[in-house]
């Protein structure tokens, strides 16, 4: 199936060239810009929001930047993309059942990726290990050596598995989405699409698994079919990363506050809260505000943690040097003590 | 995104998944065709573990272990490996979709 070509450094605004420093400041910059939550034009900016953390995925990570410059070398804006000979598609591959009688190809809609990252850089899981494995060996007879077979009638179909982009608000209020799943039958060209809803339930975390049970492949000699299983991406977010059920949030600070102590309010995902930072606060150091993370189940929630991070002026006027030289001379602070 | 559809849909059915959902040793059996001596084997091994659950009486799985023993089971028929191959395929991909995680955490800077 031929695909569009994402450009994926002209959606973020930088050069082919451009340092893996202005991608991320590049990404923040538009991430902030079109956070559903500030956007006016919300389902817009939604579809705007998604595209640039599918664009960020690929260039901030240098393997897969890597792989996307020399799958796009020969490409020219506006024309047609023909993947270059030898590119096996990551997805949407054929699938053959173990006994070769039946193969399908299967394609994601509504998971929050676009046809081509689906295509070329949906996850090398074990998805793509299963197929290669069918590929490499045919027909698969399985063995029994550590089991006796299983003498069901049937043979269960063909577990799917598919990654899903989830916004950390949607993780936050949890969500429906509309998800579709065509099956082409590359023998008959026949394809026909499932379209279902899945509820994204508050609290998924990174990495978590939706289970929709009937939605794989079909069973065989009258086997139930097999299910698909929706893998939760978290999109990155222009203020918080999470990790388990924690969010973090990294604060800058000028010097001063950091020695000095100060009151500074922070975003959280429902509203904002005033945070105390204590004097004598270093950089890096993590101050936690319990219970302002993501849901975790039974009313409780993970905790927010405030990462420190210490900016200093890059342009000074004559009265601050004056006063950054006379504390040169009168402190004495050892930052690096024997 | 939208794909081209036979025909119009009219009416979606909504999956509601229960991610603290729990399922009998009995249940497992039907959902993932194995049969109980496949899934008391791997459970000895370590390759999946049953959530304590002593109030429920016996063994219960959720759905992380549903999809794990599936996983087994579609390995195995693929590859045709042995317990200990399984055991270390498995420990792989666990790991590398750790670092993953760890790796997507840090990027998110």
């Amino acid at each position: 199936m031929p695909v569009e070509f994402k450009d994926y450094y002209a959606i973020l605004g930088v050069p082919r060239d451009a340092s893996e420093e202005d991608i991320k400041k590049a990404f923040r910059k538009l991430a902030r810009q079109y956070h559903p939550d500030v956007a006016r034009d919300k389902k817009a900016a939604e579809e705007k929001f998604k595209e640039i953390n599918e664009a960020y995925e690929v260039l901030s990570d240098p393997a897969k930047r890597k792989k996307y410059d020399t799958l796009g070398a020969q490409w020219q804006a506006g024309a047609g993309f023909e993947p270059p000979p030898g590119w096996e598609s990551a997805r949407g591959a054929r699938w053959a059942s173990p006994d070769g009688t039946q193969a399908f190809e299967f394609h994601f809609g509504g998971t929050g990726f676009s046809d081509f990252f689906e295509q070329f850089f949906g996850r090398g899981g074990l998805d793509d290990l299963l197929r290669q494995a069918r590929a490499g060996r045919g027909a698969g007879v399985p063995s029994g050596e550590d089991f006796e077979e299983a003498t069901a009638a049937g043979r269960r179909g063909q577990d799917i598995e598919g990654d899903l982009l989830v916004t950390l608000e949607e993780a936050f209020h949890g969500a429906v989405r509309s998800i579709s799943l065509q099956k082409t039958d590359p023998r008959t060209g026949r394809s026909e699409t499932h379209t279902f809803k899945v509820r994204i339930p508050a609290g998924v975390q990174d990495g978590q698994t939706i289970r929709v049970p009937g939605k794989g492949g079909e069973g065989l000699c009258g086997g139930p079919p097999g299910d698909l299983y929706l893998r939760v991406r978290l999109a990155a977010h222009p203020w918080f990363r999470a990790r388990g059920s924690d969010l973090y949030y990294d604060l800058d600070l000028a010097p001063w506050e950091a020695v000095l102590g100060a009151t500074v309010e922070i975003p959280t995902l429902d509203g904002k809260v005033t945070v105390r930072i204590p004097p004598g606060t270093s950089s890096g150091q993590q101050l936690r505000v319990r219970g302002r993370g993501l849901p975790r189940g039974a009313g409780e929630r993970g905790d927010l943690y405030v990462v420190v991070n210490i900016e200093v002026p890059d342009q000074l006027s004559a009265e601050e040097r004056h006063l950054w030289e006379q504390l040169r001379r009168v402190s004495r602070f050892n930052p690096r003590p024997s | 995104m939208n794909l081209p559809g036979p025909d119009p849909v009219t009416a979606l059915e909504l999956y509601e998944p229960n991610p603290a959902a729990l399922y009998t040793l009995e249940e497992v059996v039907r959902l993932t065709h194995l049969t109980r001596r496949q899934i008391v084997r791997y459970c000895q091994c370590g390759l999946v573990a049953p959530v304590a659950a002593p109030e429920a009486g016996g063994w219960t799985f959720n759905d992380e272990g549903l999809r794990r023993l599936r996983r087994l089971d579609a390995l195995r028929q693929s590859y045709d490996v042995n317990l200990p191959a399984l055991r270390l395929i498995m420990e792989l991909l666990d790991e590398v979709e750790r670092l993953r995680q760890e790796l997507r955490f840090l990027r998110a800077l």
